[in-house]
């Protein structure tokens, strides 16, 4: 404690809901004179106008450095008295709010004289931790005003113009030698119909003619560092073989003796090894095929504007610094190869809706006719399957969103094309979600198109090249068998080959193998880690208007982050101490957010945090064995000082609570807004994650003689603001009963619960059940000074 | 100069053949070439070859600015005439909008209107506030104007939200306290517009704040006067549930956090005016006016629950265990009117419920479309009484079962496992029992008979509508469909933006969507309005 510690502490009636069960005045009077205490005085609101005008004098007159506020919740007015500190020249983190409202009189309202007594150990204890407090200072990070887009399909083009047209340079980066991704491979679109090319083709041209875009095809990213504000990434370009000299004459191709199955989507013919991989999409250029190409030198003979060199080999290495990135990687359509369709697709009457939509292209390999496999007559029965690699028992449980319409919209297609071809839909459940696409499914009826509620089990080879399904009928459950010349396989949406770039990315998938979003309601687009977002299909299945707005989404964060020079963060993050650190990376293993790094080698390895990523949880601080982070405004020191308070007298009668700040905190203050009642044992510290919580601060508490401990936090697995916080403290929690029991601590004194903000009442209940094992353990000791007990189990409830 | 040359995109999407196009153009002495797609690489090497020449006697004959998305200003600035012709129902129309424009001398100037960098967002919901948000942290000054006492819209009244079962008001309510504390946000709570004027770039609104008869600065959000108000009304926000007083903050984590009487129910009786500690309380206060100038304006205006009373054969409104699925998420919600117990409005304890799916959505009666929401809703909402109720024998009611969204089908699959009875086909009528419990007649389609099933509560998984109210636009309004939801400008390409420039849509005015949907389109209006109003400061 330093000599010139001045702390003003204030108490407030907040009218009658805190002075109608505990005197303020009484609280006031005992504290005055308290150790730092160089003012106290309580006022009737100290939120209002009048109590800040005389907070504010105080201050002045005299010279706080320091101060506690006996109010309501922390979470309603901190921000105010922080605010109030700053103008009067205080560091706004040299303040402590003491719940004596949410946690003590609306809770103790039929217990005055025990609400008083915790009212008082809570200014106490709010006295201890504001004695160790130290200035803090929102950190400035420095932001580099340039984004990269990785991928070119719908939901990138869009995100790089929305960016750059804000005068932010961009970098798209896409693997294929072209832009426009899966688009590429589509005729037209649902609801409306309209041809792909005419939506997707002028997004192109904008991106290529915008000056503030630099495309880079071919290219994929290898390796991203740093953080928010400053991304370093690497990108690796295959060398082009035919230079921007290029005219697309197309004399190479014509001449290329190398005829290769065509890769640019099913159901087109052969192609040469130099070749134009689309001839709508952009950048215009004609490619090698390196992987086919025998060298042969014919093109470069042919070509007259000597704009290829088959020799360049490797790749050219892109260093990019920017500031923020944008994953629009997109989705690879399933594929049934390696599937319990794999034997389905063999069948030459059975194609994908994939190869569907390039043969309904009039520009298609077909000129616009239905011909699969080289048929030579267009079908008269077609059967299209829904669900194929979706809503899988075995494989993708996930439902693809877009099948269902893409299904609807061919089919009606085809009906307009071949009026006599008799088309069914064999479903599980129609699931057109949207309010246009619904119309899509009312007019397949109308035209006529039938709907089998049914689940095709196997196919098998008709007569006059047909193929039977058999499928289980859903009602009535019998087996129908249908005869049809095509059977089109409505296939589902998957993550696609994104493997390297997670890896780069450091970023978590979900289950189904979709990028993860920081919140699936509330931050669809932001990630975990901060400055990186996700756009469009890459994050879960999505249409193309869904996609494009995600696109636009993305581009509205970057556009919110990239309007300042600097980035503002929060003060309260963690730091390590390079005196105490031993470098056994236990915090750089447990932080959510990769904030950590180790730098150094052999014995001078130590962990350093990386303050731009750090978001202050307090994860690291609760795993390092030997104190060397320091949890701002959390630090060990302030909690252990506020565990002593709290313990200081009859410490085996109290329950200590550790409550993580977004969750439980603010379930205990739901408990008091809604004015449930519970035993006044209770004494509750406030983490910002209950994965703060080292082991030895229960340690700490139970050497102090605490009745029980309580660790709560957000609800497993997704609540946790920080990721897996409370997962982190679950481990430990588990790891450290047998330690417990070791030490003849009873593991049932200590209690990990989860309570949601709005779990009021399962506050309440816990505190309850902790109070009566508290009451129970009482009424053993007591018997056992007694004397001998004659029934050892009649101490219990 | 006249033009006398017409240069043809060849889109695919062209009502009509660019031949005949061309060979009828030629007949009226007007040189007619027909290009590759102007947007394809082909077409755009023809387009440079035109702009690069220094007359520009050519007229462009391809689509409008909705489709093309600046792609021709991007090449040539404003100098290029582009017609659309893309967008003409036939042959005829084509001519004509093509003879038009060749009489036109010159593309007129558009005047130059100085650009503000304001912008007025329309609705408070979960959308608007994240639109808002990003914009002013994007250095933009918003305006937020709310009809209601509270921002946070429908999301504040659910209990949870799906498919991670994520406690809503938790997860909002740090996002409404971050409106409220953001310098560069202005909230205009209780607020309704009374005129919008103007062009993009420069709109005129006038707002009317209707009076609290609470003093916004003064009102600490205490509570004192509720507690000795003692006229006690039903709580329009617990959807008539729970009783109120006719002072109140309509709830604990409105923001806003301001009392206020509603006037009408109010007898005068002062009360509170002597209770409140703060002289906040003045029953004389009046309606004021604000007068904003923006640049443009997002509206994020929301849906409607359908009523499902007029779906009679439901009995909504008649039969007491019928309710709809808003009021079972206030029923089980913690701050509900039962604070989180599972009983029937009439107090009994629920041990079978249903829930019946497109009541009001996908029925040409009504709703012709799928409201997209509501299947998820309702397995959400069937956890919850498992989770209230473990015993709970819990159906429902389903046309097709529609768990698209990330996510979703594994809670399906979640709540198959855990006991919830799916049936396939919607019950033909609900009528009150004996008991007066509801029975829910149904046709079994596998047995092929008819069933009665009573349950404690029959939960009505209504669909969303479009708002009824027009917004005020004294000249122009953005198109609204035939069903009253605001009309995109393109649906794939310009989802986000209206039919009136300068207007921009968000969350489920143009159309039902979930939460997750509503807070991309949020931010994705902001970077549409950036683009935007830094377009027109350019031109400016």
């Amino acid at each position: 404690m330093s000599d010139d510690l001045r702390i003003g502490l204030y108490i407030c009636h907040c009218g009658h809901n805190i002075a109608g069960v505990i005197s303020p005045e009484a609280l006031a009077d005992a504290a005055r004179g308290w150790p730092g205490v160089a003012v106290c005085r309580d006022h009737l609101y100290s939120c209002s106008e009048a109590g800040q005008k005389d907070i504010a004098k105080d201050i002045q007159q005299f010279g706080l450095n320091r101060m506690v506020v006996a109010a309501c919740s922390p979470k309603l007015h901190e921000p105010t008295f922080r605010r109030l500190l700053a103008e009067n020249g205080v560091n706004p983190y040299l303040l402590e709010i003491v719940n004596i409202r949410e946690h003590c009189s609306w809770v103790h309202a039929r217990e005055p004289a025990a609400a008083l007594v915790k009212a008082l150990e809570l200014i106490r204890m709010g006295l201890a931790k504001v004695r160790d407090a130290v200035p803090l200072a929102q950190r400035q990070v420095p932001l580099t005003r340039a984004a990269l887009v990785i991928g070119g399909g719908p939901a990138g083009l869009r995100a790089a113009l929305d960016i750059a047209h804000a005068g932010i340079p961009v970098t798209l980066v896409e693997r294929a030698p072209v832009l426009g991704g899966m688009a590429n491979r589509l005729h037209k679109t649902f609801p409306q119909g309209q041809s792909i090319v005419s939506l997707i083709s002028p997004m192109m041209a904008a991106v290529t003619l915008n000056p503030g875009i630099a495309v880079l095809t071919d290219s994929s990213v290898t390796e991203v560092g740093g953080h928010l504000g400053n991304y370093q990434v690497l990108v690796r370009q295959a060398r082009p073989r035919v230079t921007q000299d290029c005219d697309l004459c197309g004399e190479c191709a014509a001449v290329c003796p190398v005829e290769v199955p065509d890769d640019r989507g099913p159901g087109r013919g052969l192609r040469a090894a130099i070749y134009r991989p689309s001839p709508t999409a952009f950048p215009a250029r004609y490619v090698v095929d390196a992987l086919h190409c025998d060298r042969c030198g014919l093109c470069v003979l042919a070509c007259p504007r000597q704009a290829i060199t088959l020799e360049a080999e490797g790749e050219i290495e892109h260093t990019l610094k920017v500031g923020s990135i944008v994953v629009a990687t997109g989705f690879a359509p399933f594929t049934p190869a390696g599937s319990r369709y794999e034997a389905w697709a063999a069948q030459p009457q059975v194609i994908t809706t994939v190869t569907l939509e390039r043969l309904l292209d009039p520009r298609g390999p077909t000129g616009g006719r239905v011909l699969a496999n080289g048929a030579t007559v267009e079908p008269r029965d077609i059967a299209f399957v829904l669900c194929v690699g979706s809503r899988e028992a075995e494989g993708n449980r996930y439902c693809s969103r877009v099948c269902c319409p893409t299904a609807l919209k061919q089919a009606l297609e085809l009906k307009a094309r071949l009026p006599q071809a008799r088309i069914r839909i064999y479903y599980r459940d129609i699931r057109t979600v949207k309010k246009e696409w619904e119309a899509l499914y009312t007019q397949a009826r109308e035209a006529g198109i039938g709907f089998m509620r049914a689940q095709v089990r196997d196919i098998r080879p008709g007569e006059a090249g047909r193929v039977v399904l058999e499928a289980d009928q859903e009602l009535g459950q019998w087996v129908s068998r249908d005869r049809v010349d095509l059977m089109v396989l409505a296939v589902g949406m998957t993550p696609g080959g994104g493997a390297a770039l997670r890896e780069a990315l450091k970023l978590p998938v979900t289950p189904d193998g979709f990028f993860m979003e920081a919140h699936p309601k509330l931050r669809p687009l932001e990630t975990v880690l901060d400055g990186i977002y996700l756009a469009g299909a890459c994050q879960g299945p999505k249409d193309l208007a869904e996609s494009i707005t995600q696109g636009s989404g993305a581009a509205g964060k970057i556009l919110a982050l990239m309007a300042h020079d600097t980035i503002t963060l929060d003060g309260l993050i963690c730091a390590v101490d390079p005196g105490r650190c031993i470098g056994c990376e236990s915090c750089y293993q447990e932080c959510p957010f990769q904030a950590v790094e180790m730098v150094g080698e052999g014995k001078t390895r130590q962990a350093r945090i990386i303050t731009a990523a750090c978001k202050g949880c307090g994860v690291c601080a609760g795993a390092c064995p030997s104190g060397a982070v320091i949890a701002r405004g959390f630090t060990d020191e302030m909690i252990l000082a506020q565990i002593d308070e709290a313990l200081a007298a009859n410490p085996q009668e109290k329950i200590l609570a550790f409550c993580c700040n977004w969750c439980s905190y603010a379930g205990a203050d739901f408990a008091g807004v809604s004015r449930l009642q519970y035993p006044p044992a209770v004494r509750i510290i406030r983490t910002m994650c209950a994965g703060r919580v080292h082991p030895k601060f229960i340690l700490h508490a139970f050497a102090q003689g605490a009745g029980q401990v309580l660790v709560s936090g957000c609800h497993p697995p997704g609540d946790c603001h920080y990721m897996a916080g409370n997962l982190r403290a679950q481990a430990r929690i588990e790891k450290l009963a047998p330690k417990l029991a070791k030490q003849g601590i009873d593991p049932a004194r200590l209690r990990l619960e989860w309570i949601s903000a709005t779990e009021g009442k399962n506050f309440q209940q816990v505190i309850r059940e902790m109070d009566e094992k508290i009451a129970g353990e009482k009424a053993k000791r007591e018997k056992g000074e007694k004397g001998k007990s004659q029934d050892p189990t009649s101490g219990l409830p | 100069m006249t033009r006398q040359k017409v240069l043809i995109c060849a889109c695919p999407d062209l009502a009509m053949d660019g031949r005949e196009l061309a060979a009828r153009l030629k007949q009226a002495g007007v040189q007619a070439d027909l290009a590759p797609p102007l947007c394809t690489p082909d077409g755009l090497a023809r387009l440079k070859k035109l702009t690069a020449a220094k007359a520009r006697p050519w007229l462009v004959a391809a689509c409008g600015p909705e489709i093309h998305g600046g792609f021709f200003q991007a090449l040539a600035g404003d100098k290029l005439l582009v017609v659309d012709v893309r967008s003409a129902a036939d042959l005829e129309a084509a001519l004509g909008a093509l003879t038009l424009a060749l009489g036109t001398p010159e593309p007129p100037e558009i005047p130059a209107v100085p650009v503000c960098r304001e912008v007025l967002v329309v609705g408070g919901g979960v959308g608007g506030c994240q639109a808002a948000l990003d914009l002013a942290n994007a250095g933009f000054k918003v305006h937020l104007a709310e009809s209601s006492l509270s921002i946070g819209g429908a999301m504040a009244q659910l209990d949870k939200t799906f498919p991670t079962l994520d406690c809503s008001i938790c997860i909002l309510g740090p996002k409404l306290v971050e409106v409220a504390a953001h310098p560069s946000i202005e909230l205009l709570s209780y607020a309704s517009l009374s005129r919008i004027a103007g062009q993009a770039g420069s709109f005129e609104v006038e707002v009317t704040i209707r009076p609290r008869y609470v003093n916004m600065s003064k009102c600490v959000g205490c509570g004192t006067c509720t507690t000795v108000c003692p006229v006690i009304v039903p709580s329009r926000w617990n959807l008539g549930l729970k009783p109120r007083k006719c002072i109140r903050i309509i709830f604990a984590q409105a923001v806003p956090l301001r009392a206020t009487i509603e006037k009408d129910c109010c007898i005068d009786c002062q009360m509170c005016v002597q209770a409140c500690e703060h002289q906040a309380i003045n029953l004389l206060y009046r309606p004021s006016q604000r007068r904003l100038t923006v640049g443009a304006i997002v509206l994020a205006t929301g849906a409607k629950p359908f009523d499902p009373a007029i779906k009679s054969e439901y009995g909504y409104g008649r039969i007491p265990g019928v309710v709809t699925n808003l009021e079972f998420e206030r029923i089980v919600c913690a701050t509900g009117p039962t604070l989180g117990s599972l009983i029937t409005p009439g107090g009994q304890p629920v041990q079978r419920l249903a829930f019946i799916q497109c009541v009001g959505s996908r029925d040409r009666r009504f709703l012709p479309y799928c409201s997209g929401y509501c299947c998820t809703a309702s397995i959400k909402e069937a956890m919850l009484a498992l989770e209230h109720e473990p015993d709970a024998q819990v159906t429902i009611f389903f046309n097709d079962i529609r768990t698209s969204g990330k996510g979703f089908e594994e809670l399906y699959l979640r709540a198959k496992a855990a006991g919830v009875r799916f049936i396939k086909g919607l019950p033909g009528r609900i009528h009150q029992g004996d008991d007066g419990r509801p029975v829910i007649g149904f046709e079994d389609q596998e047995m092929g008979w008819r069933v009665e099933l009573a349950v404690d509560l029959a939960v009505l998984a209504v669909g969303l509508e479009a708002p009824g109210e027009p917004l005020p636009f004294a000249d122009l309004a953005p198109a609204q469909d035939g069903l009253g939801f605001y009309q995109e400008r393109h649906p794939i390409l310009h989802p986000l933006e209206s039919t009136l420039p300068g207007v921009f849509l968000a969350g489920a005015c143009h159309g039902p969507r979930d939460i997750a949907e509503t807070v991309c389109q949020g931010s994705g209006v902001a970077a549409r309005v950036i683009r935007l109003l830094t377009a027109l400061a350019g031109k400016g």
